[in-house]
């Protein structure tokens, strides 16, 4: 069995040679069209993540019917995976017939976000949306403080991240993001691995970490489930698992692709990423 | 929304401009340019940040001490990159160079992780200059940056150690006639670069934070600042670090946020066309 990259590009790249192989593989991205790739072009491919399409639509939900906001800005990275994100997100928006006021790319790896800011800042959103990896979120959220926008922001999962957090600190209060995964995790299985992780390695359990204990405790189930360590058997036996409780969520793998069923909204408080709403939905089969 | 373009614009441009100089002292040394120069950056950012967050050390003596390790770490640089090739054609310098880079960055990801990380600040909060927003840690950066220009402009128009880097600078082989330790000399332009650039990212660390890939970007910059600039002039260096910050900041805002190094490079073919030298460049001619 492999356990593939975290970038659900690199999962649909490799898929032919996966494919061609026959070896079951978890791939660990979340984006829509890894999705598509599993369910439908490779039996082979897991996307045990919980989907993108999911996420991006719960935290827009929050937005609108909890928080009341009706205007947003969006700033996204200009790779696949953050556009695909911004993306859902403007479609999220579209159901409630909001347009963002402006939409603002950049390159990864841009370090001063003046240029995009101001554009932003403009058009004087209610809200920002962002989708974006750790570094530049941590960077954003800063430097959208220090030029006095205070206004809310939604942001992809890195924005619920302790390494975001961890880097912009005191600046993430009024930040909220939708992720799988937060240390101060309710689920009891969750809990007691964030407990461990910190004890262990004396930091807080990222994102990354969860994902990567998830993925092995559930390959392990298949290969018990199989009674053997044979491809086929494995791969048929991924195909039953349905209910498994992981320390992030539930997984369904019935089909192929996103066999994380769950999320959280969390809103960052004080460096601590608080859950203000569960997410869950069940797999359309 | 220009007050505060034209702030940041500056405020990169200092950035770029350092940089820049950095590579300058190297090309007026050995002639090649050393496209290593943003792991210098990098790397002078993560000794800061051993300083300050792993031992504990306060910001300044961090950024001091990081400097000084950067001079060793120059010198490094030399000894195993530029000097062993120093009688091979330039393109074989210029790969080992690159080369260097590859292995900084590695060699970074293997020392520190590949988990973002920060430094303190050396000045925290914000002031408002006629509604623009800048962060005191840039002003700092300003400062500091101008200080060091001013201290480099010393150190070679005003000192023994500054005219015996230029004369090697300007022809190695009559000064070691004349008695210049040549090795010593470009030795010391090396370590003197990699200090002034390694200062730098110890004060990007706390505003852009550490990770290993954060030199590339700013490398390339600091590159089209010296096209600009003119090549072998450091006030062109420091200028044209200033023209890329703030064709970066308004071209960004007016034409396009995805292509702000398309634009600097844009910038950079307009100026070679009316101006090939560069602006602060001298004209070379071939009688034919």
């Amino acid at each position: 069995m492999i356990i593939g990259s975290d970038s659900s590009n690199d999962n649909i790249a490799i898929s032919g040679s996966v494919l061609e192989a026959k070896i079951p593989t978890i791939a660990q991205g979340s984006s829509p069209k890894l999705t598509a790739v599993c369910d439908d072009e490779n039996p082979y491919m897991f996307q045990i993540r919980t989907s993108d399409a999911t996420l991006c639509e719960a935290l827009i939900q929050y937005a609108v019917e909890e928080k009341g906001l009706k205007t947003f800005a969006v700033i996204h990275d200009t790779e696949s995976a953050s556009s695909d994100q911004a993306r859902l997100f403007t479609e999220a928006l579209a159901k409630y017939d909001i347009e963002p006021t402006v939409v603002v790319p950049f390159t990864t790896g841009t370090k001063d976000f003046s240029s995009h800011l101001v554009q932003i800042q403009n058009t004087q959103p209610d809200a920002v949306i962002a989708a974006m990896f750790h570094t530049e979120a941590a960077i954003v959220v800063q430097q959208m403080r220090a030029m006095g926008m205070e206004m809310p922001i939604f942001g992809s999962n890195a924005f619920g991240d302790p390494i975001t957090i961890g880097l912009a600190g005191e600046y993430m209060n009024n930040v909220f993001s939708v992720t799988g995964w937060v240390p101060n995790t309710p689920n009891e299985r969750g809990a007691a691995f964030s407990k461990k992780y910190t004890d262990t390695y004396g930091v807080e359990c990222a994102m990354s970490a969860a994902k990567i204990y998830d993925m092995v405790y559930i390959a392990c189930e298949a290969i018990e489930r199989a009674g053997s360590t044979d491809r086929e058997a494995v791969r048929d036996a991924m195909a039953t698992i349905d209910g498994y409780e992981g320390a992030i969520t539930i997984y369904d793998c019935r089909t192929n692709g996103a066999c994380g069923r769950g999320g959280l909204v969390v809103e960052v408080v004080d460096k601590v990423p608080t859950i203000r709403e569960d997410v869950y939905a069940e797999k359309d089969l | 929304m220009n007050i505060q373009l034209l702030v940041s614009g500056i405020s990169m441009g200092v950035v770029y401009g350092l940089i820049a100089m950095g590579m300058v002292l190297i090309f007026r040394s050995v002639g090649i340019m050393n496209f290593a120069q943003g792991e210098f950056l990098m790397f002078g950012g993560y000794f800061c940040y051993t300083c300050n967050q792993i031992l504990h050390i306060p910001i300044i003596p961090s950024l001091i001490l990081a400097s000084l390790m950067m001079g060793a770490v120059g010198v490094l640089f030399m000894r195993t990159s530029y000097w062993p090739l120093r009688r091979a054609q330039t393109k074989a310098i210029i790969v080992s160079a690159m080369g260097a880079s590859i292995a900084l960055k590695e060699g970074a990801r293997l020392i520190w992780g590949a988990i973002p990380v920060s430094v303190d600040k050396v000045a925290d909060g914000n002031v408002n200059l006629s509604g623009a927003v800048i962060q005191w840690q840039n002003v700092a950066i300003i400062g500091i940056a101008a200080v060091l220009m001013v201290l480099v402009y010393l150190l070679l128009e005003k000192t023994f150690i500054g005219n015996i880097m230029q004369a090697t600078a300007q022809d190695q082989y009559m000064s070691s006639l004349t008695g210049v330790p040549v090795i010593v000399s470009i030795g010391l332009t090396f370590g003197v670069s990699a200090m002034i650039t390694g200062i730098g990212g110890g004060l990007l660390a706390p505003i852009f934070f550490l990770n290993n890939t954060m030199g590339t970007v700013a490398g390339a910059k600091a590159f089209a600042a010296i096209v600009i600039g003119g090549f072998g002039s450091v006030p062109g260096a420091i200028i044209g670090g200033l023209i890329v910050g703030l064709v970066e900041a308004f071209g960004g805002a007016y034409i396009s946020t995805t292509y702000q190094l398309v634009l600097i490079y844009v910038a950079l073919v307009l100026v070679l066309m009316v101006r090939p030298q560069g602006i602060f460049g001298e004209k070379i001619q071939e009688k034919a």
